[in-house]
């Protein structure tokens, strides 16, 4: 047990790399087999991360040096050296998040995509995207950074582009790749920056010895705009309807959690490695002023859509909104102490907890929607109806992610939401209304799909429509538990996961010390 | 107690909200069902209401939704729909303007 | 004033970036990105470079210094994620032409 938490950060981003590599070869010894693979790497990996967040609470950063005679030997000659995995609570905490709906859509795609060709490189890609995210969040070392952000985007843009028999697919795939790739060009400019002045590419140790040059500046400004894109802020959010609408419904669901690992860097990278910055507050305006145009814009364009998929990108939009509205009040009062610890730390447990919750019922909304889409065969909202009379199991799930995400109680997008609502009203009302506002027009729009999908007489040409099979009610089901279950104990999600998620965010201190 | 989630101005206790929306939805089920049971299934009164026009042969789409909340937005949506081309092009264009506009915040925040 | 591999790289990356922007073929803004890439090479090259070193190469060595061997290798990094992104891009482009029958960015069928 020591042995794997001592080495849970290596190991838990091998397991899903090896199977990655091994799964189109075991492919060839059938389907059974290949599925297998792919569901076994992905629950190690979970029990591997669950030892990992259990020792990282209860004693602190972890640092694993890849290639040191132990693990903790980071900086044998003074200064860091080799590449650092480290890993404080709130690393822990999105590796988590990001493997279980992984887990979720690896069950969910057994069924879903069971009939196509291809599948030995579907599940290869899957791992992969696993990979990229556990690696973004587990990292302490800006180049490695970069490394998995691109693992990430090269394997989400492969698998956008799946259905190859649909031009479609492969045009949102090409502007997915472009966006991404300038994105993350314009990250490595930034860490190429940092390290032509300070010859070090450790977060920690960068944290420690930056000086706030002119440079500096300018690897801030792109660092934030990189990230940002990656993560679908407004305006650079045009590519995020067309990514998520039209990849495999499973993959959209995991290409929620995917923007977040963006946001996770910008988080990291905001409030670690330039927390100190005189100009954080001014970036912590920007980001606030991006979080409201995407909460607005995102739900504004979403509700006149009739593509069921499309819609709900625009709402993965509206959703971002409010974490970078949390993530800007957090940044902008981070010289303040007394400000900090009245709401801006309450303000970044808002953000954190609603990044979980996002990830939760953003989830279910999409798996739901490919619930539809593999039953009717359409994705065009004017043209289904009735559905509820023949799925009854699949419209009691989309009401739960319906009302968590327009933050109704009793689940957990009201509990995430208050918090917003409550620590952003400290710092401007004004801010806390447009966010209420929008949480009000969500409800519209999703009102207006549960009609248009679920309610109604049934129709003539979906008599046959069945409910879905089971493995996809089971993944459909995780998600929903969770979601049921942060809804009605948010005291205890709060307390054990995003309290010291929040806390290890705000102590610069406690992750530069873990290196030097 | 549990599952009392403290924010920092308030609180939150969705248990005893649980608990509050079953003792209500008991007392609108017994007030409902001591009252006429009028439902006649078959009738007009299970016909939508469509302001006393006849409902369109195929059913309400989603595209007729909220149609007096576009007729009001409508210069605003006109304006989004010509924002949102398409074109890969302009994607990457708005990127670049917004690393500007970021670098130049941060030059003035910063003499400031 | 500003070194001479220095000034080229942001030339450089400037003219890729105008590419991407401004060209209307799917293959020039493939090349574009290319482009801003081998700059960006260029530039973690020449980030490592010592006056009067030699290279990092520990047999042999006359007893001078050497330049940064860590840039090296990230740019045999960059390089290779660079590739794997232009093979992926370019194989994209073969499918939307395949398709739609154009190479043009705004003959584009998801819009708005």
């Amino acid at each position: 047990m020591s042995f794997i938490v001592e080495h849970g950060p290596a190991l838990a981003i091998a397991v899903p790399l090896m199977a990655a590599f091994a799964t189109p070869l075991i492919s060839r010894a059938g389907g059974r087999a290949r599925n297998g693979v792919a569901l076994l790497a992905l629950l190690l990996t979970e029990c591997i991360l669950v030892l990992l967040f259990a020792d990282v609470l209860s004693s602190g950063v972890r640092v694993y040096t890849m290639g040191a005679t132990i693990p903790s030997l980071t900086s044998p000659v003074g200064y860091p050296i080799r590449i650092i995995l480290e890993v404080d609570a709130m690393s822990a905490l999105m590796a988590l998040v990001s493997v279980t709906i992984a887990l979720a859509v690896c069950i969910y795609s057994m069924r879903f995509m069971r009939s196509r060709d291809g599948m030995g490189y579907y599940y290869a890609l899957l791992l992969m995207i696993t990979v990229g995210m556990l690696g973004i969040v587990m990292t302490g070392d800006l180049f490695n950074m970069f490394v998995f952000l691109e693992i990430l985007s090269i394997s989400s843009g492969a698998i956008i582009a799946f259905y190859v028999n649909r031009g479609e697919a492969s045009e949102a795939a090409f502007k997915y790749a472009v966006i991404s790739a300038a994105g993350a060009l314009m990250v490595l400019l930034a860490v190429c920056f940092l390290y032509g002045q300070y010859n070090l590419l450790n977060i920690g140790a960068l944290a420690g010895v930056m000086q706030f040059t002119f440079l500096d500046k300018i690897a801030l400004v792109l660092l934030v705009s990189a990230f940002a894109l990656k993560c679908g802020a407004v305006p650079l959010h045009m590519w995020v309807s067309d990514a998520y609408s039209e990849a495999p419904a499973p993959i959209s669901a995991a290409l929620v959690v995917i923007s977040q690992a963006s946001l996770y860097a910008l988080f990291r990278v905001c409030f670690t490695l330039f927390g100190a910055m005189p100009v954080i507050g001014v970036i912590g305006w920007f980001i606030i002023g991006l979080g409201v145009l995407s909460m607005f814009i995102g739900v504004t364009m979403a509700i006149p859509q009739h593509d069921i998929k499309r819609l709900m990108a625009y709402h993965a939009v509206s959703q971002t909104g409010y974490i970078l509205l949390g993530l800007g009040v957090g940044l902008a009062v981070l010289g303040n102490a007394e400000a900090i610890g009245s709401f801006g730390i309450k303000a970044m447990e808002g953000a954190i907890f609603h990044m979980v919750n996002n990830a939760l019922f953003k989830g279910l909304l999409f798996l739901t929607a490919g619930a539809i889409i593999y039953r009717t065969g359409t994705r065009d909202l004017n043209k289904l109806g009735g559905l509820a009379h023949a799925m009854p199991v699949t419209t009691c799930f989309f009401i739960i992610g319906m009302l968590s995400i327009a933050g109704l109680p009793p689940f957990n997008g009201f509990s995430s939401k208050i918090l917003i609502y409550e620590s952003v009203f400290m710092f401007s009302p004004v801010l806390s209304i447009i966010a209420i506002l929008v949480s009000i027009l969500t409800l519209a729009s999703f009102v207006k799909v549960f009609q248009s999908a679920f309610l109604g007489p049934k129709r003539r040409e979906y008599k046959d429509v069945k409910e879905v099979p089971v493995a996809m009610l089971i993944a459909m089901g995780i998600l929903a538990f969770f979601i049921i279950l942060f809804g009605l104990l948010p005291d205890l999600a709060v307390q054990w996961l995003i309290e010291p998620a929040a806390k290890a965010l705000l102590s610069q201190l406690n992750y530069v010390g873990a290196i030097v | 107690m549990i599952g009392l989630l403290k924010t920092g101005t308030g609180f939150w206790n969705p248990l005893v909200w649980v608990a509050a929306f079953f003792v209500t939805a008991l007392a609108v089920y017994i007030i409902r069902s001591r009252g006429v049971k009028k439902y006649r299934p078959g009738t007009g009164q299970t016909m939508p209401f469509f302001s006393g026009n006849r409902p369109p042969e195929d059913g309400i789409k989603s595209g007729n939704m909220y149609w007096g909340f576009f007729e009001a937005l409508k210069r605003y949506y006109k304006w989004m729909r010509r924002l949102h081309t398409g074109i890969v092009n302009d994607y990457v264009f708005i990127f670049v303007l917004v690393m500007v506009l970021l670098m130049a915040a941060v030059t003035l925040g910063g003499l400031l | 004033m500003i070194s001479l591999p220095f000034l080229a790289v942001m030339v450089i990356i400037s003219i890729g970036l105008s590419a991407v922007i401004f060209r209307r073929n799917l293959v020039k803004i493939v090349m574009g990105t290319s482009i801003v890439a081998s700059a960006i090479n260029l530039f973690i090259v020449s980030l490592g470079y010592r006056e009067g070193g030699v290279a990092p190469i520990f047999t042999g060595a006359p007893t001078l210094e050497m330049v940064l061997p860590t840039p090296q290798a990230l740019t045999l990094t960059s390089i290779v994620i660079d590739l794997a992104v232009t093979a992926m891009m370019l194989s994209f482009a073969i499918i939307i032409y395949k398709h739609y029958g154009s190479l043009d960015s705004r003959k584009r069928r998801l819009r708005e």
